[in-house]
C-alpha cells in the first residue's frame, strides 16, 4: 500500500468515526436527561426525553442514507457542506448570544442578578477569545 | 461569473502592488460532459457531493485549493485551464 493510500484510508476512517459524532451526542445527552430526571424524581419524562433522542439520532442516521446535505453535515467529507456547516454554526452562535444579552438586560431590568445569562455570556465570550488565540496560533 | 476574490498582496519590503484576481468562470462541466461522465461520477471520483460538483459548474462555489488541484488533475490539465481568473 503506498503512502496516499494509506492516507486515504485513514481520512476514511476519520470520516466515519465523525459521521456518529453527531447521533452519539444526541444518545449520551438522552442518557444525560434520563439519569437526571430519575435523580429528580421524574423518571417517566427521563425516559421520555431518552427515547425522543434516541429518535432523533436514529432519524439522523436513517436520512442520512438519502439526503446528500445531511451526510456531509454528519461526515464533513464534503468541503462545500462543512463551510456551509461552519457558516450556519456561526450564526446560530451569534443568535444564541443576541439572545443571552437580552436575556441578562430583562432579567437586570427586572431588578434580578441576571444569572445564568451573565454566566452564559462569560462562558461564550471567553470561548471566543480563546478560540481565535488558538486559530492564530495554529494558522 | 464567480465572484471569488483572491488578493496577492506584496509583503512591506516588497514594494510590490496590490494584485485581484477574480475567478471569471470554470470549464468542468465541458470537461466532465467531453469525458462523458455524469456530476454524479465526477463527484464520486473526488469524494464531493453531487450538489457540491453543480455548485462548482453552475458558479454558485468556488472550491478550495485542494479540490481545485484535484479538478484538474482529474482532467489531465492545469488549474487555469480548468477555472479562468481575470485581474481587476
Amino acid at each position: 500500500m503506498s503512502q496516499s493510500d494509506s492516507r486515504a484510508k485513514g481520512r476514511g476512517r476519520v470520516h466515519r468515526g465523525v459521521f456518529w459524532i453527531t447521533p452519539a451526542v444526541a444518545v449520551a445527552g438522552g442518557i444525560a436527561y434520563l439519569v437526571a430526571s430519575v435523580l429528580g424524581g421524574h423518571p417517566v419524562l427521563g425516559v421520555v426525553l431518552l427515547l425522543m433522542m434516541l429518535a432523533f439520532a436514529a432519524l439522523l442516521v436513517l436520512v442520512a442514507q438519502h439526503s446528500e446535505t445531511v451526510r456531509g453535515l454528519m461526515d464533513h467529507r464534503d468541503e462545500r457542506i462543512a463551510g456551509i456547516d461552519l457558516r450556519a454554526t456561526a450564526l446560530t452562535g451569534v443568535v444564541l448570544s443576541l439572545a443571552v444579552i437580552a436575556g441578562a438586560v430583562v432579567d437586570l431590568e427586572r431588578g434580578r442578578s441576571g444569572t445564568p445569562y451573565t454566566w452564559l455570556a462569560v462562558v461564550g465570550g471567553v470561548t471566543y477569545i480563546v478560540s481565535v488565540v488558538v486559530q492564530r496560533v495554529r494558522q | 461569473m464567480l465572484y471569488m476574490h483572491a488578493r496577492a498582496v506584496g509583503g512591506p519590503t516588497s514594494g510590490a502592488s496590490t494584485m485581484e484576481l477574480v475567478v471569471t468562470g470554470n470549464a468542468v462541466r465541458e470537461l466532465r460532459v467531453a469525458k462523458n461522465l455524469s456530476q454524479g461520477d465526477l463527484a464520486a471520483a473526488l469524494g464531493v457531493s453531487r450538489q457540491t460538483v453543480n455548485s462548482i459548474e453552475t458558479g454558485r462555489y468556488t472550491p478550495s485549493l485542494a479540490l481545485s488541484i484535484a479538478l484538474a488533475r482529474f482532467f489531465g490539465t492545469t488549474v487555469e485551464e480548468v477555472f479562468h481568473v481575470a485581474e481587476r
